[in-house]
């Protein structure tokens, strides 16, 4: 509504004339009620301050004055820059009451007063812009948004269209990629498990993987949780002939055996003590355990991790039995971070990375199962190899062809007597198949001493032996009277078509299911990657403080004699002496007595 | 969490490898609204599972409008037939302390458990051995001259030990999702918009669900700064060792999930931003006490 400026005056209305130069003629309003005398007056008052301007102000009657004071204060200006004043709003309401003409008046003054009040607010935008930056949501989902576009190829691409579909009997890499959205729809059944997204997202990612490494099989482990981040567990064996290219971990570890051998040395062949070569120390370090071939025993599978789907895989060094011995005895939370250091007793030879591979390494070996009669033992294997695999028996098995699966009922068989181990179970020493320390002896001969022959075990050790490849899990080390495996049914309400659920004491948070009469199956962890202990941890007590030399005469401390003793010992000293002197004095006298 | 809405907010629990077979939810969304009605609940909450080794019991709580007040626990092993727990008493919780192992899944089961004392020809009971053995028979160990008591706990009385142990350990809310009228009474807070993404970071932010123990052995001065109506509980700054909580964003920092590394399998979410937020228990029932090996 446009300002309209009428005039008037809290005392009387009059014709008008114009009033500072602005005029609007209203259409049907000629007799546009304006105040006379108001207008005049502050003409004439310039007029006058012109004339009179020296004379100082003219006084106006007292009841002019007071109008003029009273519109004014009308028109001062409010707090706000816009140039709304009292006089223009109180003017503007008026207008519209009396344009409109209606019965409400009263009631709706208010209300107008508010819109009005309300139109003449103006938000003035910044020019400057904040900007949030990416939120973490964000630098996530641009990353795993990544990872989908890659994988879904042009957005143009018309599925319909046959020759772009890939080909069943193409050698396609991706068709290593294990169906994930099957598995996830059994374990869900049984209320095991992830949400299927993050499946789906695990089946992208692993895109990446099969791209980079020369892959022959691929397995989605299972998530490892930890307190600050989670990892995301994928397994693979590398193709024949390719783990020796890997070498992007050999370096850390000689770094890491050189340095021990240097400080164990220097801690013993101190110069600056003042001790002779016949005293030297008992302790001699317990014989380095070499790991397997690579592609062997506990370094046959290739784990790689990330801490979320979309961010990049990396790659697990490999495991070297130290790290086992050393992994059963420390009790640790991963915390998601793969370079963290492990403050333990005793202490860990390695990184969080190596801790989460150990840990990984353990819980495969024991929680790797599958129905018996899947797995057999090949026996068209050669004589030498049976040989080599050493006391342990085989340690390979292939799938048998002729496997005919078994009934739901026997698959759930309590007893678990139906599901054996086909992966080998670690021996104490840290690896798959018994090394013999004393072989390897008598091959390193230069650095060692002679002292080897003062080594306490004149007898070589026993060779340690696991349970043979598949046997059934019922022979497992029960825990602590509860059995160490847990074998269900899926479903109570619609058991015709339920699966069969197995799931770990030893390792809560390991489940395997059987489905379609056992020919399916496949393992989980989903956990935070520790042990069942069944009762507390007990922590290693430290070893005996060594002691530091033998006592022997040389080093043992004797008192001072004192001034008596002395003196009695110069006394027979000088008896002694005398008696020799003496004795001699005599053999010559008796000499000269003879020659007389 | 809430059993309105539960096939949707299991979700948020998947993560941590909680999930619901879609038998299980739909029981459970029958069943739930059924104990609503029959206890009169104000609102019913699915309390999470009890793995144990020959069958799992899932459990829930119905909740008047009092929520700290009235709380009554049923347990389930099929999610159709519910049945009511015993409050655990103080003495309960002491004795079902000393049951060791996992639950066996039959709630009439008897855990034992032997206390021998060796009296040595005058001297005092001077040493304890303890014993704990789970068979059926109430057979016990040798009386070569020992004094023994044996004590059987019910592993529904366990249950409900380990259950009331469990809330009142790590029980979480968020700050300000509660409030205290001047009467005393707690009540959900109808305005809680839910944290903001910094403050979802902190552990100040949560409070544990359960009659204040720090609170009162703060100064004056501590308290000052604290609102008496959204304060009244322990925060999890004060939890002792500290670690003990591992609080991590999913989906970026869409979602904050806490999980407690005292009861390992407790898990807490929490949609930043808006009112969301549960918690539930899958686990051995078995409380983690290597926790300050494993910091």
């Amino acid at each position: 509504m446009a300002q309209m400026p009428f005039r008037f005056s809290i005392t009387r209305l009059d014709v008008c004339k114009k009033m500072k130069g602005e005029s609007r003629k209203v259409r049907g309003r000629s007799t546009v009620p304006h105040d006379d005398s108001v207008s005049e007056a502050p003409s004439n008052q310039s007029q006058r301050y012109d004339d009179y301007e020296e004379e100082g102000f003219r006084e106006l009657p007292p009841e002019e004055q007071r109008c003029v004071n009273a519109k004014l204060f009308l028109m001062r200006e409010g707090s706000e820059v816009d140039g709304q004043n009292l006089y223009n709003h109180l003017s503007t309401l008026l207008t519209k009451i009396l344009v409109e003409k209606s019965d409400d008046a009263l009631n709706k003054l208010e209300d107008e007063s508010k819109d009005f009040k309300r139109e003449k607010f103006t938000y003035k935008e910044p020019f400057i812009k904040d900007n949030p930056g990416r939120t973490p949501s964000e630098v996530l989902a641009h990353a795993q948004w990544q990872m989908m576009k890659t994988a879904c190829g042009d957005p143009k691409f018309i599925p319909n269209e046959s020759f772009d579909l890939p080909d069943e009997d193409e050698e396609d890499i991706y068709r290593l990629i294990p169906n994930l959205m099957k598995q996830a729809l059994f374990f869900e059944q049984a209320g095991v498990g992830l949400p299927r997204e993050e499946f789906i997202r695990i089946t992208t990612a692993m895109r990446e993987l099969v791209e980079k490494w020369p892959i022959e099989t691929l397995r989605f482990w299972g998530k490892i949780l930890g307190t600050r981040k989670n990892y995301y567990v994928v397994e693979a064996e590398f193709k024949d002939g390719e783990y020796e290219s890997d070498l992007s971990d050999d370096e850390g570890d000689e770094d890491k055996s050189s340095n021990d051998k240097i400080e164990d040395s220097m801690i013993f062949d101190d110069e600056s003590t003042t001790v002779t070569d016949e005293i030297k120390p008992f302790y001699k370090p317990p014989p380095r355990i070499p790991c397997e071939s690579l592609g062997t025993g506990l370094n046959k599978h290739v784990y790689f991790v990330c801490n979320e789907p979309g961010l990049p895989w990396i790659r697990l060094p490999h495991i070297n039995p130290a790290q086992i011995v050393a992994a059963r005895k420390i009790r640790r939370f991963f915390t998601g971070d793969l370079g963290e250091h492990i403050v333990s007793h005793p202490p860990f030879p390695g990184l969080e990375k190596n801790l989460l591979r150990a840990q990984i390494a353990r819980i495969s070996a024991a929680t790797t199962v599958s129905p018996i009669g899947y797995f057999r033992f090949d026996d068209n294997e050669e004589e030498e190899d049976a040989e080599e695999s050493g006391s342990n028996g085989r340690n390979t098995c292939i799938i048998d062809q002729e496997f005919e699966g078994m009934p739901l009922r026997d698959l759930c068989d309590p007893t678990g007597q139906t599901w054996c181990h086909h992966m080998q179970s670690v021996l104490p020493q840290g690896r798959n198949t018994w090394f013999n320390p004393m072989e390897g002896k008598s091959g390193e001969g230069g650095e060692e001493d002679s002292d080897e022959e003062e080594r306490n075990e004149p007898d070589e050790p026993e060779p340690e032996v696991g349970p043979p490849l598949l046997t059934p899990v019922s022979e497992d080390q029960p825990v602590h009277d509860s059995p160490a495996w847990i074998p269900r049914i899926s479903s109570r309400l619609v058991p015709e078509f339920a699966v069969a659920m197995l799931q770990s004491n030893t390792w809560p948070g390991s489940w395997t299911f059987g489905a379609e009469r056992g020919r399916y199956f496949t393992s989980l962890y989903i956990g935070w990657g520790q042990k069942n202990l069944g009762g507390a941890f007990e922590p290693e007590i430290p070893p005996d403080v060594m002691e530091e030399f033998p006592s022997g005469p040389e080093i043992t401390e004797a008192d001072d004699p004192s001034p008596e003793e002395e003196s009695a010992f110069k006394a027979a000293l000088a008896d002694k002496e005398f008696d020799a002197e003496f004795g001699e004095d005599q053999a010559e006298e008796e000499t000269s007595d003879v020659d007389d | 969490m809430d059993s309105e809405g539960l096939h949707l907010n299991i979700d948020y629990v998947g993560s941590s490898g909680i999930i619901l077979s879609p038998e299980q939810k739909a029981a459970l969304q029958t069943s739930l609204v059924i104990l609503k009605n029959s206890g009169k609940f104000h609102r019913v909450y699915f309390w999470g599972k009890i793995l144990g080794v020959k069958d799992d019991y899932f459990i829930a709580q119905g909740v008047g409008r009092d929520e700290m007040e009235n709380r009554k626990t049923f347990y389930s092993k099929d999610c159709v037939h519910w049945g009511l727990l015993p409050p655990a008493t103080k003495a309960m919780r002491e004795q079902s302390k000393l049951a060791q192992g996992r639950f066996t899944g039959d709630p009439s089961y008897e855990f034992e458990h032997t206390e021998q004392k060796k009296s040595e020809d005058g001297e005092e009971a001077g040493e304890e051995e303890t014993k704990s053995k789970m068979r059926f028979s109430t057979a016990t160990g040798e009386l070569e001259g020992l004094n023994e008591t044996t004590i059987t706990i019910k592993e529904e009385d366990r249950l409900s030990s380990v259950i009331a142990e469990i809330d009142e350990d790590v029980k979480i809310v968020p700050r300000s999702a509660f409030i205290k009228t001047p009467d005393g009474k707690i009540n959900a807070n109808r305005s809680f918009e839910g944290l903001s993404v910094s403050e979802s970071a902190k552990l100040c932010s949560y409070m544990h669900f359960r009659d204040a123990i720090c609170l009162q052995e703060k100064s004056l001065l501590q308290k000052a700064n604290l609102d008496k109506a959204i304060d009244f509980m322990d925060t999890l700054e004060e939890d002792i060792p500290k670690g003990s909580w591992s609080l991590q964003f999913e989906r970026g920092s869409g979602l904050v999930t806490l999980r407690s590394l005292l009861w390992l399998g407790y898990v807490f979410y929490h949609v930043p931003g808006t009112h969301m937020y549960g918690s539930c228990y899958v686990g051995n029932g078995e409380k983690n006490l290597d926790l300050p090996f494993m910091l």
